[in-house]
Parts: structure tokens; C-alpha cells; sequence
């Protein structure tokens, strides 16, 4: 009677706790979270016709009850859907939870030709099942550790044991305890206490919505965290090469896929730095370009009024702008963007002179080439670098993208996540790893820095 | 961020030129054209739209003149696509070579070009013209011509240009303008420095056949006498003989014919520059490079000439 007391208290200003006394049986739950056919069913039902036995588990034939010691514990459940049953002697609560859940679909920002064609969604359970129906076995570990004070997130960061180091594993347990904040809202929230995302333009940690890129991760070595009401998962750590390279396209062919791998590739560093290669030999290194296509150039450029530099800028600002209300904007209003950023900027602005027509085909090329990738925060660390290369050669011609060009290999190789090197597998060079990312190729071992159990199929 | 600030500071103090230039401030040369009446006359052709602009200047010196023009443009004149310098046979070859080797805004693959006639721009690109000519035939541009006259390997032999063609040599000893190599032996020197796509016009029975040369290779042997061992492969383009070039045998015939006719041309060119002592084949200096000194002078050899001709792709043929 001592927690229906606390009870009454703590849920003074709460309109959804229902307290119902059947048969001196104290029933009590939150009618938004718990379903009511479930609890007629489990309890409303059995309880008037039956009589009341010293263990009310035995009454009760739901498949999920758990005995109460602990208020606290008797807050969290009752806080997730289910049922209290408080008596003299016993506090219970049953699984009454409602289905809140949007059904399983297609993956909207990670899309395939080929692979499963399931995402994750906000339900935590659902998604652990997505997980555990692709890995079978028992080797599979979770840890669960509830975040946040008021929200209580289930946290649960995936391993599979005997192939991920244990090390990582207790590294990341210890991080995930130590965070100590009021709710979290979704999965990346968590990233910053994880690493200093900041250190970098780079992402650091890997976010998905797919089921199977976090089966191919944790077959990898790597972990994996689900957090509830969030419908992405993290993996980590994460190395530029899985960016550039999601296992996506494994599907396919591995000789016509590697063409496409080494292709983005290209496109990483094309959508870096095509306008600072504009600028460079349209400035300064005018000598770099056959004398026909300079002249034709010339031509273009001769109505314009702003400097090659200022119109560069001018251009990737229009197109940023265009990109993010085309990610902002409800997609059923998406054709009043495209007409007015296809035909009103692009054409019109040629036509009254405000850029030239080749600056319109170096600015698309620069933000095609970076749509490639599917991660928006390696799009956004592109972005960061395009500029840096486009100051750098408005002043420095070729040479100073041949300068920025060193100090972005220097930033990249010299980043590391969670202690693992960032530009892994080309430095430290790794071929397993290599032959899993940067292209597809037979390999039967696994990578030595993300496991200490290398060989394959000897799980 | 540190090490961005220090890497910005670093690359102002060890760079020198900050020389950003706005592509439609910049008057892309095509051609120079120098001549000399008591002083230098220069005419620059400058690409504009799809036809070219002339801008004239003079000045008492090569840099004089240069800079008249550039005082006259109302942009930069801007040298590093330049296609080729055309020059009468008033302006000295080494006062140009050495004035144009110094100046670094130009690129190292324009072609020099002799002159007679100083009229010759119109609306046509005339310096994209003759580099385009000079470029299909592989002909030596300005650099291979500034490398023999610096390291004094032969004479000099710049491309002379007349009536919209070039397919004769200005021919220059010791720096001094001699004479032009022009038609059949312009032609036949070309075999010797395997320029190709002449054609050899060959007597054969009841008839005549041309075979055009598609490469040639050219092997000096120096020991007591000088050989020179020229291989050419050819293609038949024109024929009017009897024999059937369908059979084996009298393909070796015509080859015989053609051998013979070309050996006869190049011993004749050869005993020519021998007579005059004009080395435009480099033959000093391959003697100098097999016996480390000139103990005699090319022309004081016995020159022999050997002929391998190949006759392939006889084409869509009825005999």
C-alpha cells in the first residue's frame, strides 16, 4: 500500500493513471501506453470470476510478468505500458503494452537496387527483431542501459562475442553509462558522448537505416546501438571508406561494381574540388587549358560582371540554399523547387548575365558528384573542404590545390575515432578490409583491426 | 585551425607571384609576326570571338616592340598559348630565339615560322593554321630549333611558310640565313628526318605508281665511311602499271622499283649538302658523339645511302 500511496503522489497532475480496486487488487496503468483489449483480456476479465491466490502470477495468463521489488522499477514499467497489480504481500506487472508502432518500410535515405528493402523503425523491439532474425546465434550480445533522466531511453549497444574486441565493447558500455542528460530525441544525440564529433568535418560514427548494413557491420567486428524511438541505428567505429563506400552495391556484380566503387571514389575528390579547379585555371593557370576551350571560356564569361571567385561563390550558395528547402520542403510541394531552381536560376540567370553557362555546369557537376553519398554529414564535410580548395585557389592557382590537396590527406590520415584511424584501410593499409570497401573482392579474413578472430566462418 | 593559420602565413611568404588574372581581361595570343625596317615591327594576332585582331607595334628592340603592343591593348597580352612566331629573313634567327627563351609566360610548344611576305593576316586564325599543320606533320617547334642552335648540333632548318602552305625549309649555317630547301628536295629531306606523308612518284613497265610513306626510320653507322640506312613503309595510293599487286612476286618488284628511285633521290640530296657542307642532319655531331672529338668533317667522309622500302596496305584492289 506504501507504493499505491507514492503513486497517488508522484501522478497528482497526470490525467491518464487509471486506479482501479477489484477484489482488494490494486490494477493501475497509463490508458495512452497500455492497450485496453489487453488488459480486459489479462486482467479485467479474469480477475471478478476467479479466486485470488497467495502468488497472483498463477491468475494472470499473460506471457510477460515481472515481480516488483523496487519503485523505481515499478515507475519505468509502469511508465512503458504495462500494468501494475499491487496486493498486500505482491507488486506485479504485466505486458499491457499499446502499439504505437508505424509498420516496417521501404529505406527512404539509404535506397538499393538490390538487398533487403527494410528499414528500421521508432520501436525499439522491432528493431532488436530486424537484427536478430538476420544473426542466429547466441554469440549475438546486448547490453542494455536506459539513458536519460526524464525520457528513459532502452539503450542497446550489439556485439557479436568472439568477433568484436572486447576491448571496443568495454570502452563503449563505459561511455553509454557515463551520459547523464535529460532525454534524448534521437540516436545522434548520443554521438558526441561517444567522440568529439568536432574534431573533424568528417562524420565520425556511422548512422543507418538498415538492418543489413548493421548484420554486415557486427559480422565485421564492429558495434551496433539501437536506442529507443529512434530509426537509425550507429555503427561504429566508422572509417571514411564505409562513407564513400556502403556495402549497398555488394549485390551486384563484383566486376561491374567495382567500376562504381572506384567511381565514388573520384566523385569525393570531383565534388571537392571541380570549382577550385575552375577558379585555378580560369585565374591563374590559364596555360593548363587547350586554347579552344579557354577562348570558349573567354566567350562565356565575357558578359558576366563579378569575378570568376565571387560567382563561384555566388552559384554553390544558390545551389546549398536549393538543397537544403528540397530537404526541408514537403515533398508533395518538391516541383515548385525543381521548377524554380532548374528553370528560374539556372536558365535565367544566364540569360541576364549573372553567371556564365560553363559556372551552371561546374556547379552541378560539383553537387552531383557529391549526391552520391547517402550520408548528409559527409556531403556537409565535402562542403567545408570545397571551400577551403576554393580560397586556397583563387590566391594559389594549381599549387595551392596541389598545398590544400596535401593538408586534406594530412587532416584525413591523421583522424582517428574511438583510437581506430580514420583513413583505415588505405593508411594503416589493410587489403581484407580493403577488398570489403573500397572495392568488392573474394576474401575470406577478416579486418586485424577490427578483430582478433580473423578467419571467417569460424564463428 | 592552428595549422591552417601557420599553412596560409607559410604559403605568403614562400610563394612569390599573386598573379590572378580575370579570364575576360586576358587577349590570348595566337601568332607574333616580326619583321625589321630600321626598326622591329611586330603584329600580334589575338583570338576574339570567332576572328582573330591585330594590334601593330615597333620599337628600336625586340622588348620594345613587344611592350608598344602591350601599351596599345586595353587588356593583357597574354603569351602562354601562343601557336607559333613568324619571322622574315631581315630579323635575326638567334636574336629571337634567345629573346623568347628568356620571357617565361610562353608555352614550349609554338612553332617558329619563316616568312616572305608580311600580308598575310586576314580573318582566318593564321598562328592556329600553321600549328595545326606543323602538329599533324611532327615537325620540330620552337624549343627542338632553340635546343640545336644553343648546343650548336646542326644547322638550323625552320619551316617556311608561303601561299597558306608549308612544305619547304629555311635554311640557316652558322646563324645566317642561306637559302630555302623547297619542293622535291624539301621533300626528300623530309625522308632523312622522318617527316612523313610524302609521296614518291616511281617509273614502273608501261606506267607509273606513287607510294605514299606512312614512317620512315633513319640509322647513321659512322665507322671509316658514313652509312645511312634509311627503312621506309609505304602504302601504293596511286598506280598505273602493268603488274598485278595482287601476287607476291611483283609486290617485291615495285618495291624494287621504288628502292631504287628513292636511294636515287636521297644520294643525290646527300651529295648536294655534302658539296655546300650543310649539316642539317646532325652528322658532326655523331661523329663528335661516337669518337669523343672532330678529327675530320662530315664532308670529308665517304656517304653512302641504303634503302629499305615496305610496301603494305595495297587497299581495295582489282590487280
Amino acid at each position: 500500500m506504501d507504493f499505491l500511496n507514492k503513486i497517488n503522489k508522484d501522478y497528482k497532475n497526470v490525467s491518464d493513471l487509471v486506479i482501479k480496486n477489484i477484489k482488494k487488487l490494486n490494477i493501475i496503468y497509463l490508458e495512452t501506453l497500455a492497450d485496453q483489449d489487453k488488459i480486459n483480456d489479462y486482467i479485467l476479465k479474469i480477475i471478478p470470476k476467479s479466486n485470488i491466490p497467495k502468488d497472483i502470477k498463477k491468475l494472470i495468463p499473460s506471457p510477460n510478468i515481472k515481480d516488483i521489488k523496487k519503485y523505481d522499477d515499478l515507475l519505468l514499467y509502469l511508465n512503458t505500458g504495462f500494468t501494475i497489480i499491487i496486493n498486500d504481500k505482491q507488486v506485479i506487472a504485466v505486458e499491457t503494452k499499446a502499439n504505437l508502432n508505424r509498420s516496417i518500410d521501404k529505406p527512404t535515405t539509404e535506397s538499393t537496387l538490390y538487398g533487403a528493402k527494410e528499414s528500421f523503425v521508432e520501436n525499439y523491439q522491432v528493431n532488436v527483431g530486424l537484427i536478430k532474425r538476420r544473426i542466429k546465434s547466441n554469440a549475438l550480445k546486448n547490453t542494455n542501459i536506459s539513458i536519460g533522466r526524464y525520457s528513459k531511453n532502452m539503450c542497446s549497444c550489439f556485439y557479436i562475442e568472439g568477433v568484436c574486441k572486447e576491448e571496443l565493447v568495454n570502452e563503449i558500455k563505459k561511455k553509454l553509462a557515463k551520459i547523464d542528460i535529460d532525454g534524448i530525441t534521437d540516436i545522434s544525440e548520443i554521438k558526441k558522448y561517444i567522440v568529439n564529433e568536432n574534431k573533424n568535418f568528417f562524420p565520425a560514427l556511422k548512422l543507418t537505416e538498415r538492418p543489413d548494413m548493421c548484420e554486415d557491420a557486427l559480422l565485421k567486428g564492429k558495434i551496433v546501438i539501437l536506442i529507443d524511438n529512434s530509426p537509425y541505428a550507429l555503427i561504429l567505429p566508422a572509417f571514411l571508406a564505409d562513407f564513400i563506400n556502403p556495402i549497398s552495391d555488394n549485390f551486384e556484380k563484383s566486376i561491374n561494381v567495382n567500376f562504381i566503387k572506384i567511381l565514388r571514389f573520384l566523385c569525393f575528390f570531383m565534388a571537392i574540388f571541380i570549382p577550385s579547379l575552375y577558379i585555378a585555371v580560369t585565374t591563374i593557370n590559364q596555360e593548363t587549358v587547350p586554347t579552344s576551350l579557354l577562348i570558349n571560356f573567354q566567350n562565356q564569361r565575357m558578359d558576366v560582371p563579378f569575378s570568376a571567385l565571387m560567382e563561384c561563390l555566388l552559384t554553390l550558395i544558390i545551389c546549398e540554399i536549393l538543397r537544403e528547402s528540397d530537404i526541408r520542403f514537403p515533398s508533395s510541394y518538391g516541383s515548385a523547387i525543381s521548377i524554380l531552381g532548374g528553370l528560374v536560376l539556372g536558365e535565367a540567370a544566364v540569360s541576364a548575365g549573372i553567371v556564365s553557362p560553363i559556372m551552371i555546369i561546374v556547379a552541378s557537376l560539383t553537387f552531383i558528384s557529391s549526391m552520391i553519398f547517402t550520408d548528409i554529414d559527409i556531403i556537409n564535410g565535402i562542403r567545408y573542404w570545397r571551400l577551403l580548395f576554393l580560397f586556397i585557389a583563387s590566391f594559389y592557382g594549381l599549387y595551392g590545390i596541389g598545398l590544400a590537396l596535401i593538408v586534406l590527406f594530412i587532416n584525413i590520415s591523421n583522424y582517428e575515432v574511438l583510437n581506430y584511424p580514420y583513413f583505415y584501410p588505405l593508411s594503416p593499409f589493410d587489403l581484407n578490409y580493403l577488398k570489403e570497401t573500397i572495392i568488392k573482392a573474394k576474401n575470406n579474413k577478416r579486418s586485424k583491426l577490427l578483430s582478433k578472430n580473423r578467419i571467417k566462418g569460424d564463428l | 585551425m592552428k595549422k591552417l593559420l601557420i599553412l596560409f602565413i607559410t604559403i605568403f611568404f614562400l610563394t612569390g607571384c599573386y598573379n590572378y588574372t580575370e579570364l575576360s581581361d586576358l587577349s590570348v595570343v595566337s601568332s607574333i609576326l616580326i619583321d625589321y625596317k630600321d626598326e622591329y615591327l611586330f603584329s600580334v594576332e589575338i583570338y576574339e570571338d570567332e576572328e582573330t585582331k591585330i594590334i601593330n607595334g615597333s620599337g628600336n628592340t625586340l622588348a620594345d616592340a613587344l611592350n608598344d603592343i602591350y601599351n596599345k591593348s586595353n587588356k593583357t597580352i597574354y603569351l602562354a598559348h601562343l601557336n607559333a612566331i613568324l619571322f622574315t629573313k631581315n630579323v635575326n634567327i638567334d636574336e629571337i630565339i634567345l629573346y623568347f627563351l628568356r620571357n617565361p609566360d610562353i608555352n614550349n610548344n609554338f612553332y617558329l615560322v619563316q616568312i616572305n611576305n608580311t600580308d598575310i593576316y586576314s580573318k582566318e586564325n593564321i598562328g592556329e593554321s600553321i600549328k595545326y599543320i606543323l602538329d599533324k606533320k611532327k615537325y620540330p617547334n620552337f624549343f627542338n630549333i632553340a635546343s640545336d642552335y644553343i648546343n650548336n648540333t646542326k644547322d638550323i632548318l625552320v619551316p617556311f611558310y608561303k601561299d597558306k602552305k608549308i612544305n619547304a625549309y629555311a635554311l640557316y649555317k652558322n646563324n645566317n640565313f642561306i637559302n630555302i630547301i623547297e619542293e622535291k628536295d624539301a621533300d626528300v629531306l623530309n625522308i632523312f628526318l622522318n617527316i612523313d606523308n610524302q609521296n614518291i612518284y616511281t617509273k614502273c613497265d608501261g606506267g607509273y605508281f606513287v607510294v605514299n610513306i606512312d614512317s620512315s626510320k633513319t640509322k647513321y653507322k659512322i665507322n671509316k665511311d658514313i652509312n645511312i640506312d634509311v627503312t621506309v613503309y609505304g602504302s601504293i595510293s596511286e598506280y598505273n602499271c602493268k603488274l598485278n599487286t595482287m601476287k607476291a612476286g611483283d609486290i617485291n618488284k615495285l618495291e624494287g622499283y621504288a628502292k631504287k628511285e628513292i636511294n636515287k633521290e636521297l644520294t643525290f640530296l646527300i651529295n648536294s649538302l655534302k658539296e655546300n657542307k650543310i649539316d642539317t642532319l646532325g652528322l658532326n655531331t655523331k661523329i663528335k658523339n661516337k669518337y669523343h672529338k672532330l678529327d675530320k668533317e662530315f664532308y670529308q667522309y665517304d656517304i653512302s645511302v641504303e634503302t629499305n622500302i615496305h610496301i603494305f596496305k595495297k587497299g581495295f584492289l582489282l590487280k
